[in-house]
This record gives structure tokens, sequence and C-alpha cells, in this order.
């Protein structure tokens, strides 16, 4: 704690503060600190603590683990977005008749995203079929994805969802043709709010509607809040959308102490709607302001380089040079033509810098996506010298994963009525994979001759082969064990069962292996979510095969266990976004790919945008190139900013002549940081 | 795996699951390992129970917290006319005033003899100088006396809270604690406590948690109840299938007792965390 944060600590006994700062000033330890003293006097089950996202809570978490065991009682870590689903469970008796449900509805069936997008999927196939969408090319995932992130989002900037479509098509200003695309956005949407309504379902966006319009107006629920809290810990406010601001805003009257901490830099999450103009209402409200505006941990060198970087407008475009007078910043030695040109170079500088005793966890490779590709490059490069790399990729399709595949296609041949399609080189893979001692060239010598009985279950012939016979064993066990499968509706038993009663025996892969029980089990549980989510006129059978479906169709995400977590020990391989709302600083970065303009532009997102449907866009004004260019120049910034101050040694720019998907690319960034080392060398010369 | 931490937190779950099984406690605790657990009908059956039991937990913490009676009764019968039946039960045995103190799901963390606990009450509450607790069994079998007289809810529920009134001064002489059974009204079991309870409980406390931390890794065994794994997540891993683990009508109530009194109902970790 530094002379500034205890200068704040000592103010904020008893007063509703607002503190900001940019990320790495110290709010959140400052915040830390206080919470440490408050909980040596007062009962921990008075205090809530908000973050925008649960990886935010580790430093919190941290705390409660050093305090004395009687101390840690229930104090509780929470988001709004979590807050308002345990709330409307709790309060669903007072909020249904509320809701306008067709029917009354015992209790809130919550729908997963995944069963989101699957039920939206199931709403706009027909439409697809009468030509609606048919100008868009999307694949089936992000088309429902962008639906319903509408939706989502007119939920949480707080305006009725009927307005989607003629929100969109105000702010247009390219072809015509795309204004019928909003109306078919429209449509869409509006059919899957009725559809919920009618069967009782709460997708996302109805939770958070009920939360602001239904459940934080009644007298009973702002009761219990009265009585089960009395001070607030809200940190990252500029990271929640505005309704969230509008419930604290009502809450903050009836609170005795709160502490909300703004990072000035913030708004990461704007493309979810975040909004750091609505957080700012918050300030107003409260009965004291401070701010912390120096970095702490931060060399000197990144300071200066920030300046710069804020300083720049339009460039050179060609990196001229590998010379740099900073010593925090630098290009990765070496001229690299191909992205796994770039990749090698990478990897030799990782194993120097862990050859060197650095903690691989204390090294991140940010890059503005990571593809199954690059992973796998990585992986590969760094595995050799024994370095594990891991991944954070939350919007990763579960199937992404080799063992969750692979059990997808048992289930495919375990129900031959469902008809869904197998081919060749999936069927190689999961039999390679499940069976010990089977390689892939075998494996798929034998999917070549794959055939099927009258029934529709798959048959190999594996007599004659030269395969040893505890693996023709293995496989005439496999298939014996699809056969025979009784045909449970449910699909968790096909899973359990396959799992308890087969793969985890000696000859198959699964035996004893922890990591591979884990991934089955958090199928296992994906499925009961999704089952969850469906209608309970829904059959078992029906539901199971559309859960393998969607899976097919990369609609089932959040199969991995654990996937928000960071284990030590490995290098961190994450794209710039998820890295920066971990807020949690590391030694060396790598930046990937630095021409891609991937690292700053705004997706693309032809049913949705972020910025339109925003309380600060004002309804009817048209969105032009020159606001495109201006978010993408604001994003740079803010990205560059955000990277440089959660970095305590070095940033290494790593670039190729050709990106991963073989295009040469000029991005803003290249010029900026081109712009940067040019000014260093300028600088030294002066 | 290492060693048990030094701030590990005893609890009723975990300790009724190390009395059954030492080997289980250490994956499910120590080692933290997910696994499969078998899908049987008999399991299905038991989502089903602890659904029922979630949603009635439920409607009576939303009784205790102030939520409108009629409006709860009209829910509950949404779920059905058992949970409707159920909550009047509950709600008749405690008509609410505004003197009265009723904390529903309560936890306290409580250190007895410098080792760590915690209990989670469904009801706590103050009537007439008595401390109450309340813990609602909405199981369909009849309740097994014996085996809740042995679980280590029975003995940690009360200890804790005790220990916890002693920490502030109050006397827990009159303590009393009532397993509600709500399917069974006449077979709820009440008991009061006393010092000769409290001294009995604390030893058995403090001698089962030092038998755990002194275990090295290898003396987590499995047990030789084979009983005991018959509904066991874990019987894959062990390789203690069905077969290996047959049942008499008997064992598998005593089976599924003790996976009841250990709150192990659910199916494998089914339990959503919060998001």
């Amino acid at each position: 704690m530094n002379t500034a944060q205890n200068a704040i600590l000592q103010g904020l006994d008893g007063r509703k503060t607002w503190l900001q700062g940019p990320a790495g000033s110290g709010k959140t330890s400052t915040a830390v600190a206080w919470l440490a003293q408050r909980l040596q006097k007062h009962e921990a089950e008075r205090f809530l603590v908000l973050t925008p996202q649960r990886t935010l809570w580790g430093p919190y978490s941290h705390l409660v683990q050093t305090l004395p065991f009687g101390a840690r009682q229930r104090l509780e870590l929470q988001t709004i977005s979590g807050l308002s689903r345990q709330m409307l469970s709790l309060f669903w008796p007072e909020v249904m008749p509320l809701a306008g449900f067709d029917q009354p509805q015992a209790e809130p069936i919550f729908l997963t995203v995944d069963a989101a997008q699957y039920t939206m999927g199931q709403l706009v196939a027909p439409l697809l079929d009468t030509g609606r969408f048919a100008t868009i090319t999307l694949a089936p995932h992000r088309l429902y994805a962008q639906l319903l992130d509408n939706l989502n989002k007119a939920a949480l900037v707080g305006f009725d969802h009927t307005e989607i479509g003629p929100r969109l098509k105000a702010a247009w200003t390219g072809e015509p043709a795309q204004l019928q695309v909003y109306d078919d956005v429209q449509d869409a949407v509006s059919q899957f709010r009725r559809h919920c309504l009618s069967q009782g379902l709460v997708d996302f966006s109805l939770q958070v509607e009920l939360f602001d319009q239904v459940l934080r107006k009644l007298p009973i629920f702002r009761q219990y809040l009265r009585k089960r809290y009395q001070v607030l810990l809200y940190d990252n406010v500029e990271e929640d959308p505005p309704v969230f601001h509008d419930f604290i805003l009502d809450w903050l009257p009836d609170l005795e102490e709160a502490l909300l901490l703004y990072d000035e830099e913030g708004g990461l999450r704007s493309f979810l709607s975040a909004d750091p103009v609505s957080a700012s209402r918050l300030r107003k409200e409260v009965s004291s302001q401070e701010a912390l505006m120096l970095p702490i941990n931060s060399l000197p060198c990144f300071q200066k380089v920030m300046k710069l970087a804020e300083n720049w407008r339009g460039a050179p475009t060609k990196l001229t040079g590998h010379g740099s007078k900073f010593n925090c910043l630098r290009l990765l030695p070496g001229k690299y033509r191909f992205f796994t040109e770039l990749l090698d170079g990478v990897a030799l500088e990782i194993r120097q810098l862990v050859s060197d005793g650095n903690a691989p966890e204390k090294i991140a490779v940010l890059s503005p996506f990571v593809s199954d590709v690059l992973r796998f490059a990585l992986e590969t490069r760094l595995n050799t010298d024994g370095i594990q790399v891991q991944t954070l990729r939350p919007s990763a399709p579960g199937l992404s994963d080799p063992a969750l595949r692979n059990l997808t296609t048992l289930a495919v041949m375990a129900y031959p009525a469902w008809n869904l399609p197998l081919d060749k080189w999936h069927l190689a893979n999961a039999l390679a994979f499940f069976i010990d001692d089977l390689d892939i060239v075998r494996a798929q010598s034998l999917a070549e001759n794959m055939g099927k009985d009258e029934s529709g279950y798959f048959k190999l012939s594996i007599q004659g082969s030269d395969l040893p016979e505890q693996t023709q064993q293995s496989i005439t066990e496999l298939l014996d064990w699809l056969q025979g499968w009784q045909n449970l509706p449910d699909l968790r038993a096909f899973f359990s069962g396959i799992f308890n009663s087969l793969l985890s025996r000696p000859g198959f892969s699964f035996h004893e292996d922890p990591d591979l029980g884990a991934k089955t089990n958090s199928l296992i549980d994906s499925i009961r979510r999704f089952n969850d989510g469906l209608p309970a006129t829904a059959d078992l059978g029906g539901a199971g095969k559309a859960f393998i479906q969607a899976s097919l169709q990369g609609l089932i995400f959040g199969l991995n266990p654990g996937q928000w977590q960071l284990e030590s020990g490995k290098v961190l391989l994450l794209p710039a976004t998820t890295f920066l709302m971990r807020n949690a600083p590391v030694d060396y970065q790598f930046w990937l790919g630095i021409a891609s303009s991937q690292w700053y532009q705004r997706l693309e997102q032809p049913l949705t945008h972020p910025y339109v449907l925003s309380r600060n866009w004002p309804v009817g004004r048209p969105w032009t190139s020159q606001d495109e260019l201006n978010l993408s120049q604001a994003n740079l910034d803010r990205l560059v900013k955000g990277l440089l101050r959660r970095c305590k040694q070095e940033v290494i720019l790593c670039h190729s002549q050709y990106s991963e998907t073989g295009n040469e690319e000029r991005g803003m960034m290249l010029r900026l940081l081109q712009s940067v080392l040019k000014h260093s060398r300028e600088g030294e010369r002066a | 795996m290492d060693k048990l931490p030094d701030n590990f937190v005893f609890s009723q779950s975990n300790l009724q699951n190390f009395m059954d099984c030492a080997l289980r406690f250490k994956l499910r605790y120590l080692e933290r390992m997910p696994w499969p657990a078998p899908f049987t009908l008999e399991a299905q059956g038991f989502e089903a129970e602890r659904k029922a039991g979630d949603t009635i937990h439920r409607l009576i913490r939303g009784y205790f917290e102030g939520l409108d009676p009629l409006s709860l009764l009209n829910n509950a019968l949404l779920h059905g006319e058992l949970t409707e039946v159920w909550l009047r039960q509950v709600m008749d045995a405690f008509p609410l005033s505004e003197s009265d103190t009723y904390r529903a799901e309560l936890r306290i963390d409580q250190t007895l003899g410098g080792v760590p606990a915690t209990a989670i009450y469904d009801l706590v509450g103050q009537e007439s100088g008595k401390v109450l607790i309340i813990d609602w069994k909405s199981s369909s079998r009849r309740p097994n006396f014996r085996r809740i007289r042995e679980s280590a809810q029975k003995r940690l529920f009360p200890l804790v809270m005790a220990a916890h009134l002693q920490e502030w001064q109050t006397e827990y002489s009159n303590l009393e604690m009532t397993f509600w059974e709500l399917n069974f009204p006449e077979s709820s079991f009440r008991f009061i406590y006393n010092q000769d309870l409290y001294a009995a409980d604390l030893a058995w406390f403090m001698e089962l948690t030092a038998q755990i931390k002194n275990l090295s890794p290898e003396g987590f065994q499995a047990t030789d109840d084979l009983r005991k794994c018959r509904y066991c997540q874990y019987q894959s891993y062990c390789r203690r299938g069905p077969a290996e683990a047959p049942e008499a009508k008997e064992d598998r109530d005593e089976a599924i007792d003790a996976m009841i009194q250990a709150g192990e109902i659910e199916i494998g970790d089914l339990r959503v965390e919060p998001l």
C-alpha cells in the first residue's frame, strides 16, 4: 500500500465512496485492505462483493482464505447476473404472476446458452426455409448467437425487445437489402420471446428483464436486500451494463456503506453492453469521490511507451528494424515470413525465458483470437521441452475437445434410430482414441470398411486383420457394447453406462484417467442442464438426439471442466480481451500477429450491433464509416494501454509477413508500434 | 495427493463420507476428482427426490424471508399437492409474528478445539428462551432412528451451534434439534442438547478429525463394507460395480440412508454453481 492508498483507506469508513483510476493504480488492493479492516469489526454476512464476472473474484477470494476462520462467515462474492438468478428463484412465487407467462409456472426454467441457441435454431430453421436471412452467410451457431445477443442487449440496456429491428434499421447506412434482414431479425427474436413465455422458459434476456422490471421493484425484495446486506463493494463497475447500474442506483440509499471502483480505461466488455458512461451515474450518488492516478509496480518505461502510443495518429507502415531503446518493448528477434516460422521464434524465446528461471504462468502469449490450429501449433512446439500451455476459450464449442467429440461419435453409433450422420474420419478418430494401442492409420483402415447391419448398427471387419489380439478384443467389446445398449432414452445414462462399464476398464483409454473421467462427468452435467431447459413436455429421447445434433452444429459450449480457472506452471495462450478481463498481470507478454486488424476491429456481426444497441447511441442516428474508424481507434488505444498496464517486465512484439490465415496485413496496431519504436530511437539520438 | 490442508473445513457431509469410506473422502475432498456416477433407474429416483427436496427447502425459506404465504401456497400447488401439504404443515407449525426471530439457511463456521467446522442449518429460531434447530427431511422412506442417531449430522449440527452460542456467552442448555420428517410428521425426531451430549460429541469430533488428519495418503482405504459402494459415484474407479456390491433389501435401505445423511442423494456432481 502506498501513501495515496493509505490516505484513501483512512477516509473510507462509514461512507459511500467512488474510487477511480487506471488499471494497476491500486484500486482493488485498496478495496481488499478496506474489506479486511471492516471484516475485523463486522460480521461478514453484512457484506456483498460484486464484480461483473467471477474471474475477477481472485483478490477477494484470496482475502477470504487469509482471514481468521470465524471471520470467513458468509462473505458473499457475486455477479449481478448470478444474484438476479438466485433471487428470481427465491422470489418466484411473487414474480411469476407478474412475468407475463401464458400459463402459471411452478419455477423458472433457466435456459443455458446451449439450450437457448438450440431453441432459437428450432424456431429459425423454418424461417430460413422460406428465404428469410437469405443475404446472410453465417454458420448456424453464429446466426443464433447474434439473434440472442440482440435480445440480451435490449434487456441489459433497458429497451423493449420489439425495438431491436427498428433501431438497427435506423442506424444502417449501407445496402438497402440489409433492411429486410433486420426485419427478419425482429421477427425471429419476437418469436423466440413468445415461445419462452408460452413454454415457461427463462433465457438470459428474460432473466434480466424480470429482475429489472419486476423483482427489483417489489417492496418485499427491497426489504430483503436491506435486511441481508448493509455494505457493498462493487469492483469494475464500468464493465457492467446500464440496467445493473440502475439497480445499484436504486439500492445505494438503503446501504450503510459502499465502495465503488471504476477503471478509467475500462469498457472492455462493451461488446457485451458494458457501459462506463452509465456507470459514471453512480459517482453522483455517493458521499465521497477519490482517485488513484499513479500506477504501482509498473516500470517507468511502460509509461513512456503509453505516452507515445497516446499521441500516435498515422505513421510508417513497415517495421524497419529491430532496434528498440526501450527495455520493456521489443520485436521478437529474427525475420519471419510465415506464421509457423513466427511460432518457432516465439517458442524459442519462451524456452529461453523459462530456462532463465521465469515462471511459465507469468508468460502470456496474446492474440486477438485463439484458434485450434494456433493452440495445437504452440503446444506442440513447447511440449517437447516439457513446457505446458493452457488456453482459456470460453466461447469455444465443446466438441473442439477430442475426448468429448469422440464420446459424441459413440452416441451416434449407439442410437441408429436417430439417423445421425457419421463419417469414416470421425469413426477412425474415435476408435484410435478409445482403444489402447490402436493407431490412427490402422483405425482409418478399419473405418474404410465400415458397414451397417440390418438394425442400423455399425459393423467393422476385424477378422483377418493383423491387429494384436487384445486390440481386436477391445474393438469387439466396444461394438458389442454399443449394439447391446438398451437404448435408455436419457443420454446421460448412455454416457454414464459406457464410461463406467467399459471405457474405464483396462484396454480402454479412460482407464484410471481422472481428466477423462472429469470430462465425461462434465458432458453428463451439460446434458442435464440442456434437458432442464427444454419444455417439460419434451421426451428424453428427443432431448438426447437434440443434444447430439446441437453439439455437432457447434451449439454446445461450457463442456470443459474448470474452463475459467488457470493453473500455475503453464504458459498462458489467451485471446487479448480474455486476458484483460481477468485483470491478472504477467511478467512477459507476446503480442502475436501485430499486423492484424482483429485486435481492434469490431466483430463482423451482420445481425446485431453492440454500439448502436446502446444507451449512448441516439435512436435514429446513422452509424457511419467515420464512427467505425473512431471505434477502431478507441479500441486500439484501450487495448494497448490495457495490455501495457498488465505487464510487469517486457512486451515482445511478434510479426510475420503472412498472418495465420496467409494474408499480408498492415493494420493500425503495426503502424502504431512501429511509430513508438521509431520515436524511441529518435529520442535516443536526440 | 497433498496432505490434508490445515484449513480444511469439516462438515457433516465430508465427515459422513469418511465414516462410510475413507477412499471416497480422499477422492472427493482432497483430490476433488469429478467422476461420472452410475446412472441407474434408482439414481433417477434420487434425482426426483432431490428436486422435490430443493423445492420445498426454497419455499420454506421464502416463507421465513417474509414472502406472501398465499403466493407461496399457490406456487407449491403448481409443484404438486404433496409440496403444498408439506408447506402448509410448516406454516401451521410456525405461524409467524413480528417478534419471531427465525433464520433460514443459516451457515455457521466454528472452530471446535482448534479444528474448523461448518454447518448450514435449514432453520434456526429462538422461541420462549430456547434455541431451535430444524432440519427438513423430505425423503420418501420412513426415518431410520438408529442411523440418524449415528449420523455425523446429528452430532455435528448441535455441537457447532452449542460452541457458537458459548462463544457469545449464551447458554446452550436450551438447545433443541428437530429432524422434521415432512412425509412422516409423526416420526419427526427431536432431542434436547445437554452438557453430556456436548462433551461426547466434541470428543467424537476431535477423535475423528485427528484420525483423518493423521492418515497418510495411502491410509485412505476403500471401505470393506461393499453395501456402501452400491450408489457411490466412484464405483468404476474402484472396480466395485453392482456385481461386486450385491444387495439385499435392508442393505439397500441402509446404503440409501447413508447417502441421504451425507447429503449425497444427488447424482454425481450435479449441483450447479451460481453464475
